[in-house]
Protein backbone atom coordinates (compact mmCIF):
# COMPACT_ATOMS: atom_id res chain seq x y z
CA UNK A 1 0.00 0.00 0.00
CA UNK A 2 1.30 3.21 -1.05
CA UNK A 3 -0.94 5.08 1.12
CA UNK A 4 0.11 6.66 4.69
CA UNK A 5 -3.09 6.71 6.60
CA UNK A 6 -1.62 8.48 9.71
CA UNK A 7 -2.46 11.46 10.70
CA UNK A 8 -5.98 13.37 11.17
CA UNK A 9 -6.88 14.27 7.23
CA UNK A 10 -6.06 10.77 6.37
CA UNK A 11 -8.41 9.76 8.60
CA UNK A 12 -11.05 11.77 7.64
CA UNK A 13 -10.08 11.54 3.86
CA UNK A 14 -10.88 7.74 4.41
CA UNK A 15 -14.45 7.86 5.88
CA UNK A 16 -15.20 10.94 3.85
CA UNK A 17 -14.53 8.66 0.99
CA UNK A 18 -17.20 5.91 1.35
CA UNK A 19 -19.60 8.23 1.87
CA UNK A 20 -21.60 9.70 -1.02
CA UNK A 21 -20.22 12.30 -3.29
CA UNK A 22 -23.18 14.85 -2.13
CA UNK A 23 -22.90 13.98 1.83
CA UNK A 24 -21.59 17.10 3.88
CA UNK A 25 -18.59 15.30 5.34
CA UNK A 26 -17.20 14.31 1.77
CA UNK A 27 -17.64 17.63 0.39
CA UNK A 28 -16.13 19.49 3.42
CA UNK A 29 -12.94 17.00 3.12
CA UNK A 30 -12.60 17.25 -0.66
CA UNK A 31 -12.31 21.74 0.23
CA UNK A 32 -9.50 21.03 2.46
CA UNK A 33 -7.85 18.03 -0.04
CA UNK A 34 -8.14 21.05 -3.01
CA UNK A 35 -6.51 23.32 -0.49
CA UNK A 36 -3.99 21.09 0.78
CA UNK A 37 -1.78 20.01 -2.00
CA UNK A 38 -0.96 17.24 -5.34
CA UNK A 39 -0.20 15.07 -2.23
CA UNK A 40 -3.60 14.91 -0.76
CA UNK A 41 -5.37 14.88 -4.04
CA UNK A 42 -3.08 11.87 -5.43
CA UNK A 43 -4.19 9.75 -1.78
CA UNK A 44 -7.39 11.06 -2.31
CA UNK A 45 -7.58 9.43 -5.65
CA UNK A 46 -5.85 6.13 -4.29
CA UNK A 47 -8.21 5.94 -1.54
CA UNK A 48 -11.00 5.73 -4.46
CA UNK A 49 -9.02 3.19 -6.40
CA UNK A 50 -8.64 0.94 -3.39
CA UNK A 51 -12.43 0.99 -2.93
CA UNK A 52 -12.90 0.26 -6.29
CA UNK A 53 -10.53 -2.75 -6.28
CA UNK A 54 -11.88 -4.08 -2.72
CA UNK A 55 -15.68 -3.85 -4.41
CA UNK A 56 -14.14 -5.92 -7.07
CA UNK A 57 -12.08 -8.53 -5.70
CA UNK A 58 -15.10 -8.55 -2.67
CA UNK A 59 -17.26 -10.11 -6.07
CA UNK A 60 -14.94 -11.78 -7.43
CA UNK A 61 -16.25 -15.59 -6.14
CA UNK A 62 -17.52 -18.12 -8.51
CA UNK A 63 -20.87 -19.79 -7.72
CA UNK A 64 -21.01 -23.57 -7.47
CA UNK A 65 -21.90 -25.23 -10.93
CA UNK A 66 -26.00 -25.66 -10.47
CA UNK A 67 -26.74 -23.75 -7.61
CA UNK A 68 -29.96 -22.73 -9.26
CA UNK A 69 -30.97 -25.98 -10.18
CA UNK A 70 -29.96 -26.88 -6.36
CA UNK A 71 -31.98 -23.79 -5.12
CA UNK A 72 -35.35 -24.37 -7.89
CA UNK A 73 -35.19 -28.44 -6.39
CA UNK A 74 -36.13 -26.91 -3.21
CA UNK A 75 -39.59 -28.74 -2.05
CA UNK A 76 -41.25 -25.15 -1.32
CA UNK A 77 -44.37 -26.74 0.28
CA UNK A 78 -42.65 -29.38 2.33
CA UNK A 79 -42.03 -28.32 6.27
CA UNK A 80 -38.86 -29.85 5.74
CA UNK A 81 -35.54 -27.75 6.23
CA UNK A 82 -33.81 -27.41 3.04
CA UNK A 83 -30.65 -28.85 5.00
CA UNK A 84 -32.23 -32.13 5.64
CA UNK A 85 -33.68 -32.57 2.04
CA UNK A 86 -30.15 -31.90 0.47
CA UNK A 87 -28.86 -35.09 -1.67
CA UNK A 88 -25.57 -36.00 -0.50
CA UNK A 89 -23.18 -34.69 -2.72
CA UNK A 90 -21.55 -37.55 -3.86
CA UNK A 91 -24.72 -38.52 -5.83
CA UNK A 92 -24.52 -35.16 -7.28
CA UNK A 93 -21.05 -35.48 -7.94
CA UNK A 94 -21.54 -38.96 -9.60
CA UNK A 95 -24.43 -38.18 -11.95
CA UNK A 96 -22.11 -34.88 -12.58
CA UNK A 97 -19.42 -36.98 -13.50
CA UNK A 98 -21.60 -39.53 -15.85
CA UNK A 99 -23.61 -36.28 -17.42
CA UNK A 100 -20.12 -35.20 -18.40
CA UNK A 101 -19.22 -38.29 -19.95
CA UNK A 102 -22.71 -38.40 -22.03
CA UNK A 103 -22.17 -34.66 -22.93
CA UNK A 104 -18.29 -35.46 -24.21
CA UNK A 105 -19.44 -38.55 -26.09
CA UNK A 106 -22.25 -36.54 -27.76
CA UNK A 107 -20.17 -32.97 -28.34
CA UNK A 108 -16.95 -34.80 -29.48
CA UNK A 109 -18.16 -35.42 -33.26
CA UNK A 110 -19.57 -31.41 -33.12
CA UNK A 111 -15.84 -30.14 -32.29
CA UNK A 112 -15.53 -28.18 -35.68
CA UNK A 113 -19.12 -26.68 -35.29
CA UNK A 114 -18.16 -25.33 -31.68
CA UNK A 115 -14.69 -23.88 -33.32
CA UNK A 116 -16.82 -22.13 -35.93
CA UNK A 117 -19.03 -20.71 -33.28
CA UNK A 118 -15.78 -19.03 -31.26
CA UNK A 119 -14.42 -17.83 -34.45
CA UNK A 120 -16.96 -16.15 -35.61
CA UNK A 121 -18.00 -14.62 -31.91
CA UNK A 122 -14.24 -13.51 -32.12
CA UNK A 123 -15.26 -11.76 -35.25
CA UNK A 124 -18.59 -10.25 -33.58
CA UNK A 125 -16.76 -8.83 -30.89
CA UNK A 126 -13.55 -7.83 -32.72
CA UNK A 127 -15.79 -5.70 -34.94
CA UNK A 128 -17.55 -4.20 -32.39
CA UNK A 129 -14.61 -3.16 -30.13
CA UNK A 130 -13.05 -1.71 -33.55
CA UNK A 131 -15.50 0.42 -34.09
CA UNK A 132 -15.71 1.87 -30.90
CA UNK A 133 -19.64 2.44 -30.49
CA UNK A 134 -21.03 4.79 -28.52
CA UNK A 135 -21.13 4.13 -25.13
CA UNK A 136 -24.60 4.44 -22.91
CA UNK A 137 -23.20 4.71 -19.45
CA UNK A 138 -19.75 6.63 -18.89
CA UNK A 139 -18.56 5.72 -15.20
CA UNK A 140 -15.39 5.20 -13.79
CA UNK A 141 -16.51 3.09 -10.99
CA UNK A 142 -17.27 -0.57 -11.85
CA UNK A 143 -19.85 -0.42 -9.77
CA UNK A 144 -21.47 2.58 -10.73
CA UNK A 145 -21.74 1.06 -14.21
CA UNK A 146 -23.02 -1.92 -13.45
CA UNK A 147 -26.11 -0.30 -11.36
CA UNK A 148 -26.45 1.65 -14.24
CA UNK A 149 -26.75 -1.14 -16.65
CA UNK A 150 -28.15 -3.27 -14.82
CA UNK A 151 -32.45 -2.65 -15.25
CA UNK A 152 -31.86 -2.67 -18.99
CA UNK A 153 -29.41 -5.96 -18.94
CA UNK A 154 -31.55 -9.17 -19.59
CA UNK A 155 -28.57 -11.30 -17.05
CA UNK A 156 -26.67 -10.30 -14.16
CA UNK A 157 -23.93 -8.40 -15.08
CA UNK A 158 -20.57 -9.66 -13.31
CA UNK A 159 -17.56 -7.62 -14.08
CA UNK A 160 -14.36 -9.10 -14.10
CA UNK A 161 -11.05 -7.59 -13.56
CA UNK A 162 -9.19 -6.60 -16.48
CA UNK A 163 -5.85 -8.24 -16.57
CA UNK A 164 -4.10 -5.05 -16.91
CA UNK A 165 -3.74 -1.41 -14.81
CA UNK A 166 -6.73 0.12 -16.68
CA UNK A 167 -9.46 2.46 -15.58
CA UNK A 168 -13.02 2.22 -16.47
CA UNK A 169 -14.32 4.77 -19.22
CA UNK A 170 -18.07 3.42 -18.99
CA UNK A 171 -20.16 0.31 -20.98
CA UNK A 172 -23.18 -0.19 -23.45
CA UNK A 173 -25.45 -3.40 -23.79
CA UNK A 174 -24.98 -4.45 -27.09
CA UNK A 175 -27.66 -6.50 -28.87
CA UNK A 176 -26.35 -8.65 -31.48
CA UNK A 177 -28.44 -11.19 -33.65
CA UNK A 178 -27.53 -14.36 -31.28
CA UNK A 179 -28.05 -12.34 -28.07
CA UNK A 180 -27.05 -9.47 -26.10
CA UNK A 181 -23.51 -8.82 -24.31
CA UNK A 182 -22.47 -6.61 -21.74
CA UNK A 183 -19.76 -3.92 -22.94
CA UNK A 184 -17.56 -2.52 -20.66
CA UNK A 185 -14.53 -0.43 -22.29
CA UNK A 186 -11.43 0.32 -20.32
CA UNK A 187 -8.31 2.63 -20.36
CA UNK A 188 -4.77 0.96 -19.84
CA UNK A 189 -1.96 3.18 -20.24
CA UNK A 190 -1.60 3.59 -24.19
CA UNK A 191 -4.58 1.73 -25.60
CA UNK A 192 -8.01 0.52 -24.81
CA UNK A 193 -9.42 -2.35 -24.59
CA UNK A 194 -13.13 -4.06 -24.57
CA UNK A 195 -14.51 -6.57 -21.93
CA UNK A 196 -17.42 -8.54 -23.17
CA UNK A 197 -19.72 -10.23 -21.17
CA UNK A 198 -22.23 -12.55 -22.41
CA UNK A 199 -24.99 -16.17 -22.35
CA UNK A 200 -22.78 -19.20 -23.52
CA UNK A 201 -26.18 -20.22 -24.71
CA UNK A 202 -26.73 -17.74 -26.67
CA UNK A 203 -23.69 -18.30 -28.96
CA UNK A 204 -23.80 -21.68 -28.74
CA UNK A 205 -20.77 -22.28 -26.58
CA UNK A 206 -20.12 -24.98 -24.39
CA UNK A 207 -19.49 -25.26 -20.87
CA UNK A 208 -15.95 -24.53 -19.25
CA UNK A 209 -14.52 -23.41 -22.11
CA UNK A 210 -11.14 -23.30 -21.18
CA UNK A 211 -9.19 -19.75 -21.79
CA UNK A 212 -8.09 -19.37 -25.49
CA UNK A 213 -6.96 -16.13 -27.59
CA UNK A 214 -7.83 -15.83 -31.21
CA UNK A 215 -6.30 -12.66 -33.52
CA UNK A 216 -9.26 -11.96 -35.78
CA UNK A 217 -8.60 -9.76 -38.76
CA UNK A 218 -10.99 -6.58 -39.07
CA UNK A 219 -11.24 -3.18 -40.73
CA UNK A 220 -10.89 -2.64 -44.86
CA UNK A 221 -9.24 -6.11 -46.55
CA UNK A 222 -8.75 -7.58 -43.04
CA UNK A 223 -5.66 -5.03 -42.89
CA UNK A 224 -5.87 -4.46 -39.12
CA UNK A 225 -6.06 -7.47 -36.24
CA UNK A 226 -7.47 -7.85 -33.33
CA UNK A 227 -6.42 -9.89 -30.23
CA UNK A 228 -9.38 -12.02 -28.44
CA UNK A 229 -9.24 -13.26 -25.04
CA UNK A 230 -12.31 -15.93 -24.40
CA UNK A 231 -12.72 -17.82 -21.31
CA UNK A 232 -16.09 -18.86 -19.38
CA UNK A 233 -17.28 -18.56 -15.93
CA UNK A 234 -20.24 -20.25 -14.74
CA UNK A 235 -23.20 -19.84 -17.82
CA UNK A 236 -21.45 -16.53 -18.94
CA UNK A 237 -18.41 -16.55 -21.03
CA UNK A 238 -15.90 -13.37 -21.56
CA UNK A 239 -13.95 -11.94 -23.97
CA UNK A 240 -10.93 -9.10 -23.88
CA UNK A 241 -10.72 -7.18 -26.86
CA UNK A 242 -7.78 -5.08 -27.64
CA UNK A 243 -5.56 -4.02 -31.25
CA UNK A 244 -3.11 -6.08 -31.87
CA UNK A 245 -0.15 -2.78 -32.64
CA UNK A 246 2.02 -3.54 -35.93
CA UNK A 247 4.92 -4.41 -33.55
CA UNK A 248 3.06 -7.20 -32.03
CA UNK A 249 1.94 -8.16 -35.28
CA UNK A 250 5.53 -8.41 -36.85
CA UNK A 251 6.32 -10.71 -33.84
CA UNK B 1 -48.26 -12.22 -2.76
CA UNK B 2 -49.99 -13.17 -6.92
CA UNK B 3 -52.31 -15.89 -7.55
CA UNK B 4 -49.27 -17.92 -8.72
CA UNK B 5 -47.33 -17.51 -5.64
CA UNK B 6 -50.72 -18.48 -3.78
CA UNK B 7 -51.18 -21.74 -5.78
CA UNK B 8 -47.31 -22.30 -5.33
CA UNK B 9 -47.30 -22.12 -1.81
CA UNK B 10 -50.49 -24.65 -1.73
CA UNK B 11 -48.88 -27.34 -4.38
CA UNK B 12 -45.19 -26.56 -3.54
CA UNK B 13 -44.63 -25.80 -7.64
CA UNK B 14 -42.88 -22.50 -8.28
CA UNK B 15 -42.60 -22.05 -12.19
CA UNK B 16 -43.29 -18.39 -12.78
CA UNK B 17 -43.20 -17.77 -9.54
CA UNK B 18 -41.83 -15.07 -7.08
CA UNK B 19 -39.16 -17.89 -5.63
CA UNK B 20 -38.02 -18.65 -9.42
CA UNK B 21 -37.63 -14.88 -10.11
CA UNK B 22 -35.85 -14.56 -6.81
CA UNK B 23 -33.56 -17.59 -7.48
CA UNK B 24 -32.80 -16.11 -11.18
CA UNK B 25 -31.77 -12.71 -10.26
CA UNK B 26 -30.07 -13.03 -6.63
CA UNK B 27 -28.81 -16.67 -6.40
CA UNK B 28 -25.31 -15.71 -7.49
CA UNK B 29 -24.79 -12.57 -5.39
CA UNK B 30 -26.11 -13.99 -2.36
CA UNK B 31 -24.02 -16.65 -2.67
CA UNK B 32 -20.65 -14.73 -3.03
CA UNK B 33 -21.87 -12.61 -0.01
CA UNK B 34 -22.71 -15.98 1.92
CA UNK B 35 -18.81 -17.19 1.04
CA UNK B 36 -17.27 -13.69 1.84
CA UNK B 37 -19.09 -14.14 5.72
CA UNK B 38 -18.05 -17.37 6.15
CA UNK B 39 -15.35 -18.54 3.92
CA UNK B 40 -16.24 -21.80 3.47
CA UNK B 41 -18.60 -23.15 0.06
CA UNK B 42 -20.50 -25.74 1.35
CA UNK B 43 -21.83 -23.39 4.03
CA UNK B 44 -22.45 -20.77 2.16
CA UNK B 45 -24.57 -22.58 -0.48
CA UNK B 46 -26.38 -23.83 3.07
CA UNK B 47 -26.56 -20.07 3.89
CA UNK B 48 -27.95 -19.34 0.21
CA UNK B 49 -30.92 -21.86 0.93
CA UNK B 50 -31.58 -21.23 4.51
CA UNK B 51 -32.26 -18.14 2.77
CA UNK B 52 -34.46 -18.72 -0.27
CA UNK B 53 -36.55 -21.01 1.86
CA UNK B 54 -37.15 -18.65 4.81
CA UNK B 55 -38.34 -15.89 2.53
CA UNK B 56 -40.54 -18.20 0.58
CA UNK B 57 -42.09 -18.86 4.06
CA UNK B 58 -42.62 -15.32 4.89
CA UNK B 59 -43.34 -14.41 1.71
CA UNK B 60 -46.37 -12.43 2.81
CA UNK B 61 -44.40 -10.43 4.73
CA UNK B 62 -42.68 -8.44 2.24
CA UNK B 63 -45.10 -5.30 1.51
CA UNK B 64 -42.96 -3.89 -1.54
CA UNK B 65 -41.44 -6.87 -4.86
CA UNK B 66 -38.79 -3.73 -5.36
CA UNK B 67 -37.30 -4.22 -1.94
CA UNK B 68 -37.29 -7.96 -2.47
CA UNK B 69 -32.79 -7.66 -2.76
CA UNK B 70 -32.53 -6.09 0.35
CA UNK B 71 -34.90 -8.41 2.18
CA UNK B 72 -33.07 -11.51 0.96
CA UNK B 73 -29.77 -9.94 1.63
CA UNK B 74 -30.95 -8.90 5.18
CA UNK B 75 -32.31 -12.69 5.78
CA UNK B 76 -28.89 -14.24 4.50
CA UNK B 77 -27.22 -11.69 7.41
CA UNK B 78 -30.07 -12.97 10.03
CA UNK B 79 -28.94 -16.54 9.00
CA UNK B 80 -25.64 -16.01 8.98
CA UNK B 81 -25.70 -14.26 12.91
CA UNK B 82 -27.89 -17.20 13.93
CA UNK B 83 -24.99 -20.17 12.50
CA UNK B 84 -22.42 -17.92 14.51
CA UNK B 85 -24.26 -18.39 17.62
CA UNK B 86 -24.81 -22.28 17.30
CA UNK B 87 -21.10 -22.25 16.46
CA UNK B 88 -20.13 -20.29 19.51
CA UNK B 89 -22.44 -22.16 21.69
CA UNK B 90 -21.21 -25.09 20.43
CA UNK B 91 -17.90 -26.78 22.38
CA UNK B 92 -15.60 -28.21 20.11
CA UNK B 93 -14.33 -31.80 20.76
CA UNK B 94 -11.75 -33.48 19.32
CA UNK B 95 -10.35 -36.59 20.36
CA UNK B 96 -6.75 -36.92 21.10
CA UNK B 97 -6.31 -39.56 19.12
CA UNK B 98 -7.83 -38.52 15.98
CA UNK B 99 -5.29 -35.75 16.12
CA UNK B 100 -2.90 -36.38 13.21
CA UNK B 101 0.09 -34.44 12.64
CA UNK B 102 0.09 -31.31 10.01
CA UNK B 103 2.60 -33.09 7.54
CA UNK B 104 0.46 -36.31 7.12
CA UNK B 105 -2.35 -34.34 6.35
CA UNK B 106 -2.98 -34.48 2.74
CA UNK B 107 -4.74 -30.97 2.21
CA UNK B 108 -7.87 -30.92 0.34
CA UNK B 109 -8.90 -29.15 -3.01
CA UNK B 110 -11.09 -26.78 -0.83
CA UNK B 111 -8.01 -26.24 1.68
CA UNK B 112 -5.73 -25.43 -1.29
CA UNK B 113 -7.96 -23.26 -3.21
CA UNK B 114 -8.60 -21.13 0.46
CA UNK B 115 -5.13 -21.08 1.17
CA UNK B 116 -5.02 -18.95 -2.00
CA UNK B 117 -7.18 -17.30 -2.02
CA UNK B 118 -5.56 -14.04 -0.02
CA UNK B 119 -8.13 -11.96 0.32
CA UNK B 120 -11.00 -14.58 1.99
CA UNK B 121 -8.19 -15.64 4.33
CA UNK B 122 -7.56 -12.50 5.39
CA UNK B 123 -11.53 -11.69 5.89
CA UNK B 124 -11.79 -14.61 8.31
CA UNK B 125 -9.46 -13.13 10.79
CA UNK B 126 -11.90 -10.40 11.26
CA UNK B 127 -14.71 -10.53 13.81
CA UNK B 128 -18.12 -9.98 12.58
CA UNK B 129 -18.33 -6.44 14.29
CA UNK B 130 -16.04 -5.03 11.48
CA UNK B 131 -16.73 -7.91 8.83
CA UNK B 132 -20.58 -6.90 8.47
CA UNK B 133 -20.83 -3.27 8.09
CA UNK B 134 -17.70 -3.78 5.42
CA UNK B 135 -19.52 -6.42 3.54
CA UNK B 136 -22.87 -4.45 3.85
CA UNK B 137 -21.31 -1.37 2.28
CA UNK B 138 -18.45 -3.37 -0.09
CA UNK B 139 -20.58 -5.90 -1.11
CA UNK B 140 -24.20 -5.54 -0.80
CA UNK B 141 -24.10 -1.71 -1.96
CA UNK B 142 -25.61 0.11 1.15
CA UNK B 143 -24.37 3.58 1.75
CA UNK B 144 -22.34 4.06 5.28
CA UNK B 145 -25.94 5.64 6.49
CA UNK B 146 -28.27 2.97 5.76
CA UNK B 147 -26.11 -0.06 6.88
CA UNK B 148 -25.93 2.12 10.25
CA UNK B 149 -29.54 2.68 10.55
CA UNK B 150 -29.92 -1.10 9.72
CA UNK B 151 -27.43 -2.72 12.28
CA UNK B 152 -29.13 0.25 14.46
CA UNK B 153 -25.65 1.55 15.12
CA UNK B 154 -24.55 5.74 14.96
CA UNK B 155 -23.00 6.13 11.39
CA UNK B 156 -19.53 7.25 13.36
CA UNK B 157 -19.35 3.87 14.50
CA UNK B 158 -20.14 2.30 10.99
CA UNK B 159 -16.92 4.68 9.45
CA UNK B 160 -14.94 3.29 12.35
CA UNK B 161 -16.10 -0.27 11.88
CA UNK B 162 -15.27 -0.35 8.23
CA UNK B 163 -12.00 1.91 8.33
CA UNK B 164 -10.72 -0.48 10.98
CA UNK B 165 -12.17 -3.28 8.74
CA UNK B 166 -9.57 -2.06 5.99
CA UNK B 167 -6.79 -1.71 8.17
CA UNK B 168 -7.01 -5.17 9.64
CA UNK B 169 -7.42 -6.55 6.00
CA UNK B 170 -4.16 -4.43 4.94
CA UNK B 171 -2.07 -5.83 7.82
CA UNK B 172 -3.20 -9.29 7.05
CA UNK B 173 -2.18 -9.25 3.47
CA UNK B 174 0.78 -7.67 4.07
CA UNK B 175 1.48 -10.48 6.54
CA UNK B 176 0.43 -13.11 3.77
CA UNK B 177 3.16 -11.84 2.10
CA UNK B 178 3.64 -11.92 -2.01
CA UNK B 179 4.85 -15.65 -1.34
CA UNK B 180 2.09 -16.59 1.06
CA UNK B 181 -0.39 -15.16 -1.67
CA UNK B 182 1.34 -17.25 -4.35
CA UNK B 183 -0.59 -15.49 -7.10
CA UNK B 184 0.11 -15.61 -10.73
CA UNK B 185 -2.17 -12.49 -12.14
CA UNK B 186 -0.23 -10.10 -9.23
CA UNK B 187 2.62 -9.53 -11.25
CA UNK B 188 0.53 -7.94 -14.44
CA UNK B 189 -2.29 -6.79 -12.20
CA UNK B 190 -1.32 -4.07 -10.26
CA UNK B 191 -3.97 -2.35 -10.18
CA UNK B 192 -6.23 -5.43 -7.86
CA UNK B 193 -4.32 -4.80 -5.00
CA UNK B 194 -6.64 -6.78 -3.20
CA UNK B 195 -6.46 -9.98 -5.02
CA UNK B 196 -9.48 -12.35 -6.41
CA UNK B 197 -10.90 -15.40 -5.58
CA UNK B 198 -8.82 -17.70 -7.34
Amino acid sequence: MKIDFDGELRRRMEDACLLPSDHPIQREVRDEIADAGDREQQEWLELQRENEELRLAFHDVTPPTGLERRLMGIPLSSALHPRLLRVPRGAISAVLVISAVLAVVMIWPRGSSTDGSIAHLASLVARDHSARPELTVLADEPQRAIERLQPSAPFEIRLKAVPVAATLIGGRICNFVEGPLILTRWQASDHELSMYQFRLADFGIPPNLPQREIDSPVGHENKKHCRVRLWSDDQFAYAIVTDVTASEDGA
Amino acid sequence: MTQSDDDAHRSGTRAGTTYERWVRDHASELYRLAYRFCGDRDVAEDLVQETFYEAWKSLGRLRHEDRARAWLYQILRHRYARLRRTESRTPLHVPLDSVEPATSHAPSEADSSLRHDALQTALNGLSDRVKVPLLMVFMEGQTCQEAADRLDLPLGTVLSRIHRAKRRLRELLRADGPDAQNDEHDTDQPGYTFGGES
